[in-house]
């Protein structure tokens, strides 16, 4: 299958795992890690976040408890840095629409991803909620994404 | 980010393939004085408590040590609004 994906509220997202709430609270509060240090790190372990380029979005970031994490395994997450994404280049296509959007409106994005992801050679289908949004780190802007399996 | 912070990604790139003679100390206050001008600090902290199992910059040295100043100059790097074309997006 290809991605499919469901536009939602910042709301939905909280409705539906309460996770969200700390992310929401970050972003509603300026999303600026230097200014809320503690929130920041309160939600490292479950956040990705992306340094989007104009011929990618790179990991700068990639949480321990994050669901790439939990798919992949806790090394591959940790090697991500400085990567451009996951090997499927639809699924990362697509996906990265959201940060590109998130990256220029400054806006966040609730989507439910819908996926067919190949893990260990076996092909899964993965659906998670995910939370785009802004924040800014020192004086640059970047895209942080906390997702949740659904 | 500052020209101060693109100095010390360069003195990681040095110290990376000059490593002869280069103490582990100067190494840490590489990394540390980089992760502070990119704003990094908390991503470092994360970074080496779950991939290198230390709390603490000071705790580690040798290959660990080595495999730190190749992440931060890898986040450097990105969190640098770079020149050379692949500005970041939305801030051209």
């Amino acid at each position: 299958m290809g991605v499919r994906i469901e536009t939602l509220t910042l709301d939905d997202l909280a409705g539906r795992n309460s996770i969200f709430q700390p992310a929401i609270d970050f972003h509603r509060l300026g999303g600026h890690a230097g200014q809320q240090p503690k929130r920041f790190e309160a939600l490292l372990d479950r956040l990705q976040i992306f340094a989007p380029m104009r011929d990618g979005c790179p990991y700068l970031h990639c949480g321990a408890n994050s669901t790439t994490s939990e798919l992949f395994g806790r090394d591959f997450a940790a090697g991500l840095v400085g990567e451009p994404g996951l090997s499927d280049e639809a699924f990362e296509r697509t996906v990265q629409m959201a940060y590109h959007h998130v990256a220029v409106s400054g806006r966040p994005v609730s989507q439910r991803v819908t996926a067919g992801l190949t893990v260990d050679g076996l092909k899964h289908i993965v659906s998670y909620y995910q939370m785009v949004f802004p924040m800014t780190l020192g004086s640059k802007r970047v895209v942080a994404c906390l997702t949740r399996f659904s | 980010m500052s020209r101060r912070a693109e100095y010390l990604e360069r003195q990681i790139t040095r110290l990376m393939t000059d490593r002869v003679g280069v103490s582990d100390a100067r190494k840490r206050v590489i990394v540390q004085e980089t992760a502070r001008a990119a704003h990094a600090e908390l991503l470092l902290t994360y970074w080496l408590r779950e991939t290198i199992g230390a709390d603490d910059l000071e705790r580690i040295s040798g290959a660990d040590l080595d495999r730190a100043l190749r992440y931060i100059r890898t986040v450097a790097a990105m969190l640098q609004e770079r020149a050379d074309g692949r500005r970041a997006v939305g801030e051209s």
